[in-house]
């Protein structure tokens, strides 16, 4: 079919093949002078067993799983208080609000990163002055600096800026709720939180979960902001090293350590399988108990 | 007496949504406004605004002397248009293809397509380097329009072939009767009705590829064909210490894209709001 | 006590106003229905007395009590949407109590009013289904269910049975006026179909362009229509209407003229129009016949097309100066298309209508 041939073609060539060769590569290894044998499984077991590997491995995804429970926990309910606010009936300047608060989600990751490092640089003092003016100027630390609050300040920047995509997805769901059934609510007597308790929450569900697990591919995936804030070492310390800068370190190695595109392989095809994991879990189990609802 | 409750109750709703507001835009405002000012009154008083005094342009002229922002900015114009360009021709031929003609393997292609959606094509990333190495793409703009292409191709054809299939069967049988031949249908019955979804796929395509600080660090780091994104990045690191040609750096990078949001947004609301993505 | 009193209420939206102080006074158990064209307002009216719109101007009382600043809760009214607007995740059980647990704090005084309720309605085999598992008409009885359970002072209808099927139409038609004799409540019912209206109604308000036209009962409104705009909206076929000139306007009676036709005399009021005045007649189809004895308005015309349903036939036909007639008789008709015929009505049966299209009062046209 002459429609379909040129998408499927350069789409197989770049998307498909990679990501399969690059799974078929995670069982290969190189040698110095670049020749490539077989070596079952032995990657993995660098990986995941060798300690100077799995330990950073297991840190890497340890992070990482942090970084997506504080997407979880803070970045979906302030979108979902933003667009349960947004929705409401005869707000004014809605539409400003809305082009306003999705600002930040259009700039790129590495300009967002940028952006709040200077703002909490020590150096610069804004956030110190801002937090005296608040009072609360004893709260202030280097948080990007420290090992113990890097992973969670950064967590919090990537929360600030892609806030927008939950905002909009579950505002756009919000409004497909026909005002019938939130005014036969009201008739009922039910009070606005009432309302979005028992009839818009559970009627968003599916929005929600959606929402979580682009949320979840979206973080397993996540690299520029540590890349550009704290670089591939993910510093201090590989505190806030996750999946993606564990990839970009193994495939091009830092420092002392060789890259091995075999064993970036590896890390690769194990970040697929988290992702696999995370999406069959969406399909396969959240997606059957929820109902979709004609509305 | 309900009316002073409801004006207490918007009061509130409009206390929270200004303080996110501010909590949103503070930070972009912040390094905007003092990109304009002198290195002194940066640190001396950084939540001022420029005023005659502290006005001073000497981070802008560092960075365009000091780095090829022009280029940088032509290469993201290029990549980015070109990809769109492409994307929304083949994405929409597939989409019309995957939504009007019941041939066999129809579902099995649809679903080989949509693998893109959820799987990040960073996970190809090795097999990619050694594919564009072995086609002598390192380090061209080409080989970040086909990558990108291959990246946006998936949710393009999924988006457009969803509204594709709510265009009435009798347009499309009209023309067939009229005996158009189904080139003729795509270009000017089907395409022109699909205008405003390829609008929210376009801005859909146009965001992640502009953005993108990846496939430009491992596919065209050359001072050539750095995009903006990549070259920011470069260059701040390169500079981190000089703080005017860090702020304006990165308001040189922030206000070409905000201007093209706040063009587009309006677009771009309206197709995630009409549930163009579900 | 739960009558409804609306004293000039008006409301607008931005700059454009949709409801013209309308002043309606609704006793206690009446079955009440608003009728009107798309857009007239009958539906807004509706949702200000539901407290789903604010009043912009005037009054509303129920049950003697101001309520334009109450909620829909405070003012004890429960409503049947167009749509249903049954919450899709929730069981016919949890639809009908959802309202229900918000007051009433006692679970077992919640079931035992929802499966009298479901009783009344019989949806008792039906309490653990989800709306989509329903059929139009199981829905359909669901909402009123919902609205039921609560006890209300008084039941609003929004157009409730336009989403069912001509059969079922009928049947809950019937269903809901049952309803209303055993419960005994205020109903307000809104309608575009006449018909429902003229079988439903204890008294009927007639809307137009946000303003009252008419009140008055079914037969009221049949039989004196107080303008054009009534008289043409109530009845099927519409009253035909036929331009006439005041030839002597004399103590008791009126001489007209009308284009092609011979002049002939009704009976009037005095004072009513001067000599020279253009009036409209209108007569209802079913009061014309054809031929007839000496009718005291005779026409004629040409039939157009004839057509059978059996019980009746309708009868097109043009008149001399080209305006249209419908004419319903009776079995099956004997005219023919292209026939000249002559068709009258009694004096009792025809309306005449001033310039402004006021209907006259006229001391013989039939009352009830």
């Amino acid at each position: 079919m002459v429609f379909l041939a040129p998408a499927t073609l350069i789409y197989t060539l770049f998307m498909i093949y990679p990501l399969a060769d690059s799974i078929r590569l995670s069982f290969f290894t190189a040698d110095a002078t670049g020749a490539v044998s077989f070596a079952g499984l032995d990657n993995y077991r660098t990986l995941i067993g060798d300690p100077d590997w799995s330990a950073k491995f297991w840190n890497a995804l340890g992070n990482n799983l942090l970084f997506f429970v504080v997407h979880m926990l803070v970045q979906n309910p302030i979108g979902l208080l933003l667009a349960a606010l947004l929705s409401l009936p005869r707000l004014r300047a809605r539409n400003t609000y809305r082009t306003l608060l999705f600002m930040p989600t259009m700039l790129s990751v590495v300009i967002i990163g940028f952006v709040w490092q200077l703002i909490l640089s020590p150096l610069w003092g804004v956030s110190e002055t801002l937090l005296d003016a608040l009072g609360l100027v004893h709260l202030f630390r280097p948080w990007l600096g420290e090992e113990s609050s890097a992973l969670l300040t950064l967590s919090l920047i990537s929360v600030w800026q892609f806030v927008g995509i939950p905002m909009m997805l579950i505002y756009a769901a919000l409004l497909n709720i026909p005002d019938d059934l939130v005014e036969a609510a009201v008739i009922d007597g039910a009070g606005h939180w009432r309302i979005f308790w028992f009839i818009k929450f559970p009627l968003i569900l599916p929005t929600l979960a959606m929402v979580s697990i682009l949320t979840f591919v979206a973080n397993f995936n996540a690299f520029d902001l540590i890349y550009a804030v704290k670089g591939a070492l993910a510093g201090p310390n590989f505190s806030t090293d996750i999946m993606g800068t564990l990839f970009y370190r193994t495939f091009f190695g830092f420092q002392l350590q060789l890259g091995s595109p075999t064993l970036g392989a590896t890390v690769a095809t194990l970040m697929f399988l988290v992702i696999l994991l995370g999406v069959l879990f969406y399909l396969f189990v959240i997606q059957r108990r929820l109902q979709r609802y004609a509305l | 007496m309900i009316r002073p409750r409801k004006a207490i109750h918007a009061a509130g709703v409009h206390a929270i949504l200004l303080l996110y507001t501010l909590i949103a835009l503070w930070p972009i405002f912040l390094i905007v406004i003092n990109s304009f000012k002198s290195r002194r009154a940066i640190f001396r008083d950084p939540m001022a605004l420029p005023a005659a005094d502290t006005f001073s342009l000497v981070g802008f002229e560092k960075v365009l002397s000091r780095s090829n922002f022009d280029v940088y900015f032509l290469n993201s114009v290029i990549v980015t248009v070109v990809t769109l360009a492409i994307v929304l021709l083949i994405g929409a031929m597939a989409a019309w293809a995957l939504s009007e003609y019941r041939f066999r393997g129809r579902v099995l292609l649809a679903l080989y397509l949509a693998i893109g959606i959820m799987v990040p094509i960073r996970l190809g990333s090795v097999s990619i380097l050694q594919l564009i190495v072995d086609l002598g793409l390192i380090n061209t703009l080409t080989a970040l329009v086909l990558v990108y292409t291959a990246q946006s191709l998936p949710l393009t054809i999924f988006i457009l072939s969803e509204f594709m299939q709510q265009i009435p069967r009798d347009l499309k049988e009209a023309a067939r009767c009229d005996g158009v031949s189904e080139y003729e249908i795509f270009w000017r019955v089907i395409l022109p009705l699909t205008r405003p979804a390829i609008a929210t796929v376009g801005v859909f395509t146009m965001v992640p590829v502009w953005n993108d600080l990846w496939f430009p660090l491992i596919l065209a780091p050359g001072e050539d064909t750095r995009t903006v994104t990549l070259g920011v990045q470069q260059f701040i690191g390169q500079y981190v210490t000089d703080w005017n040609s860090v702020l304006a750096s990165l308001t040189l990078a922030i206000i070409p894209a905000l201007a093209i949001y706040l063009v587009l947004s309006r677009q771009l609301i309206r197709g995630i709001t009409a549930g163009a993505v579900k | 006590m739960s009558s409804i009193e609306l004293k000039q209420v008006s409301k607008a939206f931005g700059d454009t106003q949709v409801i013209h102080g309308v002043d309606i006074a609704i006793d206690d158990g009446e079955f009440v229905v608003f009728v009107g064209p798309s857009g007239c307002g009958k539906s807004t009216l509706l949702r200000l007395i539901a407290g789903l719109e604010e009043i912009s101007a005037g009054e509303l009382y129920i049950a003697d009590a101001l309520v334009n600043d109450l909620s829909p809760r405070e003012r004890g009214i429960a409503m049947v949407f167009q749509s249903y607007a049954l919450y899709p995740h929730m069981s016919v059980y949890k639809n009908m109590a959802f309202g229900l647990r918000i007051t009433v704090r006692d679970r077992r005084e919640v079931e035992r009013r929802v499966r009298n309720a479901a009783k009344i309605l019989q949806l008792e085999e039906l309490l653990d289904r989800r709306p989509a598992q329903l059929s139009g008409g199981q829905r359909q009885r669901v909402a009123i269910g919902r609205a039921i359970v609560r006890d209300p002072k008084v039941f609003l209808f929004d157009e409730p049975l336009s989403n069912l099927d001509a059969a079922l139409r009928v049947q809950t038609r019937i269903e809901i006026a049952k309803l209303h004799r055993e419960l005994g409540s205020t109903i307000v019912y809104v309608t575009h179909d006449q018909v429902e209206a003229m079988t439903l109604a204890d008294r009927i308000v007639v809307l137009n362009e946000g303003r009252v036209e008419q009140v008055g009962t079914p037969l009221e409104l049949y039989n004196s229509p107080r303008n054009l705009f009534v008289a043409g909206f109530i009845g099927s076929p519409k009253m035909n209407t036929v331009q006439a000139r005041v030839e002597a306007a004399g103590p008791d009676s009126l001489t007209l003229a009308v284009d092609g036709q011979p002049a002939f005399a009704l009976g009037c009021v005095p004072g009513a129009v001067r000599d020279g005045e253009q009036v409209t007649l209108g007569v209802r189809p079913e009061h014309l016949r054809v031929g007839g004895d000496r009718p005291a308005l005779a026409l004629r015309g040409r039939v157009d097309v004839v057509e059978y349903l059996g019980d009746v036939s309708y009868l097109y036909l043009t008149l001399n100066d080209g305006s249209g007639v419908v004419v319903s008789s009776q079995g099956t008709s004997r005219a023919r298309s292209g026939q000249q015929v002559s068709v009258g009505a009694p004096d009792a049966a025809v309306h005449v209508f001033d310039a402004r299209g006021r209907a006259l009062e006229r001391p013989s046209v039939v009352r009830d």
